[in-house]
């Protein structure tokens, strides 16, 4: 890792300096265990706090619409910025996924990829771990340490402390790039793909019913699932609209039941299971679980999976005359 | 606990007459009466204040009070039809039972406007609180207290002018002057035609022992405030009343605050000078 | 005011006794770590925590509160039942921000009766800290870890029993009422000065900017563009903020028959602001973020004396893009006195 992050330093480092961009967005530590912040780059010095490993959990995609709109009240010329991102898989699909939307233009975009083996997911250590807070914790040879509240230390297996998603996935390396650093790890095996989301379709309707709303009842409203995913860039989300009004602000078990599923169905065939919402969640709501049961939805009905290429639509932007149409007249 | 302890609970008034006042038709008067004389005994308010139109099932919406305390009986609100409250105040009829919340915010400064020529200038349907203030000068109770009265409004086109009755009243009456102008007339139009800034700029009313106060909207009152400078008129000495966006309108929800003041409770009513100390977020 | 000692093992004996007449809400485990949860079983408190995910605001300014409920066009309102309840094993920096709230809901004489009537009702036994969590920065904005501000009775560990201070009548009264516990000797006493004194030690500085007219003088600098530049404009930092108090009031109805509420909202959000007119005031989020902060440092300052931030490292711990309240202080703190 520490190799491949001296590359990834020299290499924006060498970005900016060419001003082949204004911007750079990556990531730095944020002196908090497990954690690290996103952040933009304007000079090559600032390069030397860039760092890549297994905390690098949000998705840096979300923050690049705003850089592309017109500030407002500005008069005259402008031209929007050249943006450098370093991509892990997810990110350079998210960034996909953007560019198909006309969110962000591709031309003002230099993608670096960059190979990944996964990240972190907090919560999933707490849990493993029977922790309640992280108060140290570091990563040294594929094993999570963790030092709990008590003093005590325990150790998880890095692949055990990995998000759901980045166990799954098939994308570790950047579908898009304009340059590419590190390898490029395999994809793992796409037969387990959908495995937790087929064993809670086991359950009874009831059973499934009860624990989606068990687990979505933690919800405050903070959106911060919404705002963590590029892929919530609506102008006007349907949550805040008030004429017509679909749902309201509270916590009300059925504001929150329609808000995560009317998300999960926006996402369907767009989720590229990066985690960020996951991550963002200061509840640690299990956000994945819907969103993947739709993708698998859109998967076996429609073929295809989200932003892989700038070339291909998404899987619901396009039509073929052999897509299922048994919905129609067999709901 | 009892409605008069709890500021949010509003006071259920009947609407008793709707008055459409514009050509548009997105402009209409409600006059409203209290169903409990208590109420409006308790409700004490003075010219600039406003209060929150409740409407069960929509919401709330800040509305400046159009009528003055010396019109007892009931109170006027001018609403336009914006979003979903005042979408439903439009289509409410008259007997309809609502609600109103207040008076909340700060009055014009009358003790200050005491022995003082008073201008006052308004725009479009911002004015009001202006005929509030207006009409609470004239009243005979009050009018000795108070100097020259000089009132300057203006709107898009005759159709647009609010209070048409009433203007014209006033520009019958020889203890206030009242130019009424329009930005374009129409065939029947009799009166000044011209944007309010520049008839203010006509009109020139000394600053000399006077104040001035000014509602209108945004890029009206752009174009006003250096008139009123040239004129010689003090930024202590000009006083303007804001919008901002609201829920509570008690200083609590943290919506409407511009720097450490909020407009609910700390305004609407700020004078010029205020205004420069605060950060321009408004 | 009494001072008591209670043995570990006899702590289960005091929340029962606390909780006969009252509804208890102490930390519990669940999913996320600890939380704030109404208590039935008092072995399910835990005490051995740094501080819950969400604070515990929750209690007197709920994430969603009713009213007014109404059909058709009458209303009534309502007021909660007034139900004693003790907030137990809070933190310092928590319960200190419940007197920085009630500062809001009181202010200029406007009082929040729905606030009030939670508020009156919670007796707050705050629980020291002995080590401070990773993001906590008490002492940088006139905290400490054994804070009796907004605090009816100080608790602290000793190790094998708890140290309990009343602070207020209120606290002296419910630890008379509960019959648990011993006089405190000289020593425990001290024991818990020391473990005050540690626990200080052992938080980090951060420093903030404290005079009010430089930091007012930021208002039009570019430094707010280049912090808000991770923003997501989401509300996680605010939701999990003790003094955070910025609501929304809605009107919830079917048929003719609903109520109003209010619930937590976030000046962070682009709606926040919005005219009907659609005008923002604030219409990026470099403005949004400057009125956060703004309104925490320099505001309330300016209208109550006070910092309205306790230093308890949620919004840090939470912030999904790693945004860190102390990098901003210190950034600001830095522009402030190059000035």
């Amino acid at each position: 890792m520490s190799e491949l992050q001296g590359i990834l330093r020299r290499e924006v480092a060498k970005l900016l300096e060419e001003g082949t961009v204004d911007l750079f967005v990556g990531y730095v530590d944020a002196d908090l265990p497990l954690k690290t912040s996103v952040r933009f780059l304007r000079s090559p010095e600032e390069a030397e706090a860039l760092v890549w490993n297994a905390s690098c959990t949000s998705n840096p995609a979300a923050l690049l619409p705003p850089l592309f709109r017109r500030p407002e009240g500005l008069r005259g010329e402008w031209t929007p910025p050249r943006v450098g991102i370093l991509a892990k898989g997810c990110v350079s699909r998210s960034v996909v996924g953007l560019i198909n939307a006309r969110q962000v233009p591709r031309d003002s975009l230099y993608i670096l990829g960059i190979g990944c083996d996964g990240v972190i997911d907090r919560h999933r250590v707490m849990q493993r771990l029977g922790v309640a807070e992280l108060a140290e914790a570091s990563v040294e040879d594929g094993n999570v340490t963790v030092r709990a509240t008590d003093g005590t230390a325990q150790t998880l297996e890095l692949v055990e402390a990995l998000y759901a998603g980045c166990r799954v996935c098939r994308h570790h390396a950047a579908v898009i790039a304009d340059a590419t650093i590190g390898g490029e790890p395999a994809p793992s095996d796409d037969e387990t793909r959908y495995a937790d989301v087929e064993a809670f379709s086991e359950r009874s309707s009831e059973e499934r019913w009860m624990a989606f709303m068990e687990e979505i009842s933690r919800c405050v409203r903070c959106y911060a699932c919404r705002e963590a995913c590029p892929n919530c860039y609506c102008n006007e989300c349907f949550a805040d609209e008030t004429a017509p009004k679909w749902i309201g602000v509270t916590t009300d078990p059925a504001d929150l039941a329609f808000f995560h599923i009317g998300r999960a169905y926006h996402q369907a065939g767009r989720c590229v299971d990066c985690g960020a919402c996951v991550a963002a969640c200061p509840q640690g709501i299990d956000l994945r679980l819907l969103n993947q049961k739709v993708n698998q939805d859109v998967a076996v009905l429609f073929g295809g999976e989200a932003s892989v290429s700038l070339e291909e639509p998404e899987p619901l932007c396009q039509f073929a005359m052999e897509d299922d149409q048994g919905f129609m007249t067999e709901p | 606990m009892d409605v008069m302890s709890n500021p949010y609970m509003p006071y259920p008034v009947r609407i008793d007459r709707i008055t459409v006042e514009n050509d548009e038709r997105d402009l209409k008067t409600f006059r409203l009466v209290f169903l409990d004389p208590e109420h409006e005994n308790a409700f004490d308010y003075a010219p600039g204040q406003f209060a929150e139109l409740s409407v069960l099932g929509k919401g709330e919406s800040p509305i400046g009070i159009a009528s003055s305390p010396t019109e007892p009986g009931a109170l006027l609100f001018t609403v336009k039809k914006t979003g979903v409250v005042t979408n439903e105040l439009h289509n409410a009829r008259e007997g309809r039972v609502i609600g109103v919340r207040g008076p909340l915010g700060n009055a014009f400064p009358l003790d200050r406007m005491k022995g003082k020529n008073i201008v006052i200038v308004g725009g479009g349907f911002a004015f009001t609180t202006l005929r509030a203030l207006t009409t609470y000068l004239l009243d005979p109770s009050n009018r000795k207290d108070y100097g020259a009265i000089t009132v300057i409004y203006g709107a898009r086109s005759p159709g647009e002018l609010l209070y048409k009755d009433e203007l014209a009243a006033w520009q019958g009456r020889d203890d206030l002057e009242t130019v009424v102008t329009v930005d374009k007339g129409d065939d029947e139009w009799t009166g000044c035609e011209g944007f309010v800034p520049a008839i203010l700029g006509e009109v020139a009313p000394s600053a000399t022992g006077a104040l001035m106060v000014v509602c209108g909207p945004p890029i009206m009152i752009k174009f006003t405030l250096p008139v009123i400078e040239q004129l010689g008129f003090a930024a202590a000495d000009t006083i303007l009343s804001l919008e901002m966006r609201m829920k509570c309108g008690i200083g609590k929800c943290g919506r409407c605050n511009i720097g450490s003041k909020y407009v609910c409770k700390d305004g609407p009513v700020f004078t010029l000078a205020e205004l420069g100390t605060l950060p321009e977020e408004y | 005011m009494k001072v008591l000692t209670v043995a570990k093992t006899d702590v289960p004996a005091l929340l029962e006794a606390i909780a006969a007449q009252r509804r208890l809400i102490a930390p519990i485990e669940d999913r996320m770590g600890t939380s704030f949860g109404e208590v039935s079983d008092p072995a399910a408190v835990r005490l051995d925590y740094r501080n819950t995910h969400l604070s515990s605001k929750e209690v007197v300014f709920p994430q969603c509160e009713t009213l007014l409920r109404f059909r058709d066009d009458e209303a009534e309102d309502a007021l909660s039942e007034e139900r004693e309840t003790v907030l137990f094993g809070v933190r310092p920096c928590d319960a200190r921000a419940l007197s920085l709230l009630d500062r809001v809901f009181t202010w200029d004489g406007l009082d929040d009766p729905y606030y009030l009537r939670r508020r009156q009702g919670t007796i707050v036994v705050a629980l020291a800290c002995r080590e401070p969590g990773p993001a906590c920065f008490c002492t940088s904005v006139g905290g400490a870890p054994a804070g009796e501000a907004g605090a009816d009775v100080l608790a602290t560990d000793l190790g094998d029993r708890l140290l309990l201070q009343a602070v207020r009548e209120r606290g002296d009264a419910l630890l008379e009422d509960a019959g648990v516990g011993e006089a405190a000797s000289d020593a425990d006493v001290e024991a818990a000065k020391q473990a005050a004194e540690s626990a200080e030690a052992l938080l980090a500085s951060v420093k903030a900017p404290t005079d009010l007219e430089r930091l007012r003088a930021t208002f039009d600098s570019d430094v707010w563009s280049e912090l808000a530049m991770g923003c997501l404009g989401c509300g996680a930092c605010t939701y999990s903020c003790p003094t955070c108090h910025c609501f929304d009031i809605t009107d919830e109805t079917r048929k003719g028959v609903g109520k109003r509420v209010r619930s937590w909202d976030t000046c962070a959000f682009p709606l926040f602001t919005l005219h009907g007119s659609g005008h923002n005031p604030r219409p990026a989020k470099d403005a949004r973020l400057r009125q956060r902060i703004l309104h925490k440092f320099l505001y309330c300052p300016e209208n109550f004396g006070e910092v309205f931030c306790v230093g308890c490292g949620r919004c840090i711990s939470n912030c999904p893009t790693g945004i860190d309240l102390r990098r901003i202080l210190e950034r600001l703190e830095q522009l402030v006195s190059a000035a």
